[in-house]
């Protein structure tokens, strides 16, 4: 990645990649149950293990977010993503954006995927 | 996506966007106020207004701006081209550098301002001719304010008060001298929303965080589409009428444009006795 901050353009060319330790304990057409490690800030030391804290965190996946996360397959951009959902409903392209940039985030947040750079992966 | 043509209607002045152009910002000063246009992440223009005492010079205005730009590239032979086009008053140096466009709104003393990064020929491809060409500035009584494709018509007492815009949520707000405030909402992914919950389920939602007491809410029908209309009170705006805690009338009206995927809404509230607008055609 460049040390620059990276452009609106370059941002369309990233690729969403889903957390390879994420596990799904539970589909239903509507929604979905994830479970993910649990990462504990590097201050606490080994607090969190010396009182049994818990390894494993489940997160709950829904409504627009749920649509989001199945189209996100390691390959599909960002630039892909946007123009999917400002198609599939009927957005302009920067409504879009911003909404899936926002969707992205939270997910990141919780741990479920990263934004990577797979410029010349082919 | 199909890329559909949208509406901008501001202070009176109203323009058909050409297609796959969005509003991306905004400065609503209403003497000094701008639009900022981009096509996908491309720049497409930017349009000013400001209200003016009287009538400039609009051909020296052009020369003198684009005389600027150059000098300030460090260009040393300056000189614009102008021409006309309708009522816009058109400057530009050479292909590849920016150009302008204005146009004097007398029965509002407004000057509307464009400028597009590139000139690329004169040729009625050019989107920026059918955008010029759509203005329309509307000298009646009534004046429509449609921006983000949430839009309603209005006598011409009522002003902007607020816009939020946020990715698929709209909300702009009008007020008049008398207190009465008109809001019109516009929500996108309506599917998705109404999948989650129902119309009705919406309005009360709202007008619950609005702080309002429903009085009356019924299902209707409103240009052919599902709709849904509320009589709300909430505790007026002023200082007697908080302090009192008076309530104020308002009603609602949001109704789904399944055409469009979005919801549409709009509220009007205001003191008992003002004058309101007549909602069901707004």
């Amino acid at each position: 990645m460049p040390d620059r901050p990276i452009t609106p353009l370059e941002q369309l060319a990233l690729v969403p990649l889903r957390n390879a330790k994420s596990r799904v304990v539970e589909e239903t057409g509507n929604r979905l149950i994830v479970e993910v490690e649990v990462i504990y800030s590097r201050w606490l030391g080994p607090l969190p293990r010396l009182l049994g804290a818990k390894k494993l965190k489940k997160l709950w996946i829904d409504g627009l977010a749920l649509e989001v996360w199945r189209r996100i397959d390691d390959r599909i951009n960002l630039g892909g993503l946007i123009d999917w959902l400002a198609g599939e409903h009927q957005l302009e392209f920067n409504e879009a954006r911003l909404l899936t940039l926002q969707f992205l985030r939270s997910l990141a947040q919780k741990g479920l995927i990263v934004l990577g750079d797979r410029t010349g992966l082919g | 996506m199909p890329a559909v043509l949208s509406t901008l209607a501001w202070h009176g002045f109203v323009f058909a966007l050409p297609a796959g152009w969005e509003v991306t910002a905004f400065r609503l000063d209403p003497k000094r106020g701008e639009f900022r246009f981009h096509e996908r992440l491309v720049d497409r223009g930017q349009l000013t207004w400001v209200r003016m005492a009287g009538r400039p010079d609009l051909e020296g205005l052009a020369r003198d701006i684009i005389d600027r730009q150059l000098r300030s590239a460090g260009r040393q032979d300056v000189g614009a081209e102008v021409s006309r086009l309708g009522p816009w008053m058109i400057a530009r140096a050479g292909r590849g550098e920016p150009f302008q466009a204005m146009a004097w709104v007398a029965h509002d003393q407004r000057l509307l301002h464009w400028t597009f990064p590139a000139w690329a020929g004169d040729n009625d491809a050019q989107p920026w001719r059918a955008l010029l060409a759509s203005l329309t500035a509307e000298p009646g009584d009534d004046l429509r304010w449609e921006l983000f494709g949430a839009g309603v018509r209005l006598p011409r007492r009522f002003t902007p008060v607020e816009v939020d815009a946020r990715p698929g949520v709209i909300r702009i707000e009008l007020a008049d001298p008398a207190g009465v405030s008109v809001t019109t909402r516009r929500f996108g992914l309506a599917r998705s929303l109404l999948t989650e919950r129902p119309l009705q389920a919406w309005v009360r939602r709202s007008l619950f965080a609005d702080r309002a007491r429903i009085e009356q809410i019924q299902e209707t029908v409103r240009n052919g589409a599902h709709a849904v209309r509320a009589a709300f009170t909430m505790i007026g705006e002023r200082t007697f009428d908080r302090v009192a805690w008076r309530r104020w009338p308002g009603e609602a009206w949001w109704w789904h444009d399944e055409s469009t995927n979005r919801l549409l809404a709009q509220e009007q509230v205001g003191p008992p006795g003002a004058p309101r607008v007549d909602l069901t055609h707004a």
